[in-house]
């Protein structure tokens, strides 16, 4: 094993020593930062000692917003200015958020933007800003906690988030200037949580049901590979609407009209509804006092059976998904040995006797399922950042959509199925439909229906410059590639005159390069800190990481892949970039680290060339044996 | 688009033989191995080169492990590596009886889309369709003295499987809309 180094008092931080990572797993209702110390993966809580941070975030006309605790207790007397459950709207279009907004008390801004505000106190606010507040508050609890740093960050979202909804998580970190080494699906993380801690192997299912969530991934795991199989879900079905159904049940009887609009007396019922339903966790009836407007009160009684048949539609609505997962891996319910139960919501006991009877599987219930997620994210940042070796584990994962692109008639041609394992990459290829026809227009949708109108519009772009020939001739190649983080880019390619425009598909309505930027500018949370101070920072911090990464291959294998000459070279751009890195200058410190990326390209290709190589000649071996 | 030697072939990736009927454990074994080596996880603070490297590598060797591990695709593949494709736009030929069979199967589904039991009793015949059609593939391609008609013959099976996994899909559907 290395020997630990420890770092000169005053140097910078030395590379190897070990580097701060967390999971953070932003949820619906509540999220929550864990990190791995002494081999160990530990749930950071705040000062009070409080593990969940309440997703919402109070924004006030004067002094910066309030988040977590102090912005629940005043979201019953100030619902307007304070944003909850924002990852039902993150990523979301003005239309998708129009058809949840009864459920939502918020007034937006202007319709046709492409990332619909909430007007507050504060001015408009996206949910992407919203959901940066709640990164920004854990991100200091856990330097405050760490002392440190953060090197990196992993941030679960549900399985079933689409391209842009995981494009705006990203842009959300990129916000609260955090450095997300991945985004894991929130099923992958809590098996990792699970099957790491009691070595399963198997065929699994997990069902998480979150606040405003629900996922389904089947998982095959063996070896400490953690397969998915298949993942179902539903971006916008949660424990919310079942706390809506059992508010709605309140409200019947009291039928002041009056009442039914005004937000600070909804927003109200849904807690009493909320905390009903935790109560029948444990009991089998329940008072329900319910504070009118006008101070008087009202007290309902509420018992389980009842509760059981308000909510039975949300819990049987999960079931669909879930024969869905099992078709699309292949498998009956007598081939999953087990189901693990993730997120607040399956604490309801209906949830339990209903996923138990259709599964007719043991419930894995033992790991707090509010936790569980933020458990495996961090297990999973502890590898990534390289504190831990990436041999004892391994996650395959899935995208949960097809992509594809339209083509004549409004209809969706499907390029990567859902269900693929990432990172894939695929290529179709598509031709010109009229005489002489010299541009092209390439519109990426995700969805699994036939009707471009009934999938989701995830970007568009043009290629230009085709030579004119006749309808049919032409050869348009449209390539695919999805990254492990689920995000897509895709390029096209004329065959003829090898003209290439290459997208990385910013959703349509998400935010632009530009809009995220100045945001960071704008943002309240750096409204003292040096934008420029930041930047140069950044790029020190990823210019000390190129180093790294190239002198430890030189060590490694400078001697078997490189001549004297191309290895000099590779030293010569490493000590560049070593004295820049001294500099102020972030943009000659970029274009350094890009020069030394670019100089490394024929040595990293051999070395995986060699890498491949051998692992190929190690099979040839054993066949030959056998 | 990538100077590798495993482009070539699918079957050299995973170390195994190049035949049709292949020993599925060992592809995801291989699998697993190879992706243990290559996935991007293992890159996450290597240089900027070999993390887009481990990208393609990691996309390549799902791409193989998805071909080879599904019976149609890997006839499919298969015959591409004997220069024989699949365009199956223009090509509507189909073998005569197989129509029927065809045109038989689609009013079953018709007749059954109301019924659990109907609709299984149709999956099970599909699934055995299916399996006659895989075994039949099997013994012309791993025919090491395989002639072109026979390889035409091939095709036209692969084509049979990709018109049978339609039908599976659909009596899914059926099944789900029962629900």
């Amino acid at each position: 094993m290395a020997l630990l180094q420890i770092s000169e008092p005053g140097k910078s931080t030395n590379p190897h020593e070990r580097r701060l990572a967390v999971g953070i797993d932003l949820g619906t209702t509540n999220s929550l930062i864990a990190t791995v110390r002494s081999g160990e993966a530990i749930v950071l809580p705040d000062e009070e000692g409080r593990y969940l941070l309440p997703s919402v975030v109070r924004f006030r006309a004067e002094g910066s917003p309030q988040i977590g605790y102090p912005a629940l207790d005043a979201s019953i007397n100030d619902p307007m200015n304070t944003i909850a459950s924002s990852k039902r709207m993150i990523g979301r279009k003005t239309a998708d958020i129009k058809s949840l907004r009864d459920k939502l008390p918020y007034n937006f801004d202007d319709e046709s933007a492409n990332v619909p505000r909430i007007i507050t106190a504060d001015g408009p606010r996206s949910a992407i800003e919203v959901s940066a507040e709640i990164l920004t508050a854990l991100k200091k609890r856990a330097e405050t906690s760490l002392r440190g740093n953060l090197g990196g960050v992993v941030i679960t979202v549900p399985a079933y988030f689409d391209d842009a909804q995981r494009q705006a998580t990203k842009d959300a970190a990129k916000l609260a200037g955090l450095n997300v080494m991945r985004l894991l699906n929130e099923p992958t993380a809590a098996a990792v949580a699970y099957g790491l801690d009691q070595g399963s192997e198997g065929i699994y299912a997990i069902y998480d049901l979150g606040g405003g969530t629900f996922d389904v991934s089947i998982l095959h795991l063996n070896k400490g590979v953690f397969e998915v199989l298949a993942t179902a879900g539903d971006s916008a079905l949660g424990g919310d609407d079942m706390d809506r159904l059992i508010a709605e049940w309140l409200l019947d009887d009291v039928d002041d009209e009056e009442l039914s609009s005004n937000s600070q007396f909804l927003r109200q019922a849904m807690v009493s509804a909320r905390t009903a339903k935790e109560a029948l966790t444990e009991n089998t009836s329940t008072i329900v006092s319910l504070k009118l407007p006008d101070g008087s009160s009202r007290e309902i009684v509420l018992d389980r059976t009842t509760m059981d048949e308000i909510i039975a539609p949300v819990i049987d609505k999960t079931l669909i998904p879930c024969r869905r997962s099992l078709r699309d891996a292949g498998l009956d319910k007598d081939d999953i040995d087990g189901i693990v139960m993730v997120g607040g919501s399956t604490r309801v006991l209906s949830v339990k006797e209903k996923v138990e009877k259709f599964f007719e599987k043991k419930l894995y219930t033992d790991v707090d399922p509010d936790q569980v997620v933020a458990v495996g994210a961090a297990i999973q940042a502890d590898i990534l950042i390289g504190n831990r070796s990436a041999d004892e584990m391994l996650l395959l994962d899935v995208i949960p959509l097809s992509l594809g692109i339209e083509i004549m008639g409004s209809m969706v041609e499907k390029i990567i199925p859902r269900n693929a394992t990432i990172p894939v990459t695929r290529a179709q290829e598509f031709t010109t439909y009229k005489d002489g026809q010299t541009a092209m227009s390439i519109h990426v949708v995700q969805g699994e229906r036939e009707l471009v109108s009934d999938c989701r519009s995830l970007a568009r772009f043009e290629l230009r410059g085709i030579p004119p020939m006749a309808a049919g001739s032409a050869r348009i190649t449209v390539s695919f590639k999805v990254d492990a983080d689920g995000l897509l880019s895709v390029s096209a390619r004329e065959a003829t005159t090898g003209i290439e425009t290459q997208v990385d598909v910013k959703p349509s309505y998400g935010l632009t390069d530009e809009e995220v930027e100045q945001m960071l500018r704008d943002s309240i949370t750096f409204a003292n800190d040096d934008i420029k101070a930041r930047l140069l920072a950044e790029q020190r911090v990823e210019a000390e990481r190129v180093i790294l990464a190239i002198q430890s291959a030189l060590d490694v294998d400078g001697d078997k892949f490189l001549n004297d000459d191309e290895r000099s070279e590779l030293v010569k751009g490493i000590n560049k970039l070593k004295e820049l890195t001294d500099s102020d200058n972030a943009e000659s410190i970029k274009q350094a680290a890009n020069d030394l990326n670019q100089l490394s390209e024929v040595f990293a290709s051999r070395r995986m060339d060699a890498s491949i190589r051998s692992v190929m000649a190690g099979h040839n071996i054993n066949e030959f044996s056998e | 688009m990538m100077h590798t030697p495993l482009e070539n072939d699918f079957f050299d990736l995973f170390g195994i033989g190049r035949t049709y009927s292949l020993d599925r454990r060992l592809l995801r074994d291989r699998f697993r191995e190879l992706q243990k080596k290559f996935h991007p996880d293992n890159f996450a603070s290597a240089s900027d080169q070999e993390r887009r490297l481990s990208a393609q590598y990691a996309a390549l060797i799902n791409e193989a492990y998805t071909t080879l591990n599904d019976p149609m695709q890997r006839g499919k593949y298969m015959l591409s590596l004997h220069g024989i494709n699949l365009d199956e736009e223009h090509d509507t030929r189909m073998d005569p009886e197989f129509l029927m069979q065809q045109i038989e199967l689609r009013e079953e589904l018709d007749d059954a889309q109301s019924s659990i039991d109907a609709l299984a009793r149709l999956s099970a015949r599909i699934s055995d369709e299916f399996s006659k059609r895989e075994a039949s593939i099997g013994e012309i391609l791993d025919n090491t003295s395989e002639q072109e008609s026979q390889l035409e013959t091939a095709r036209h099976l692969v084509r049979e499987l990709q018109f049978l996994i339609r039908m599976r899909s659909e009596i899914e559907d059926a099944e789900e809309a029962l629900f």
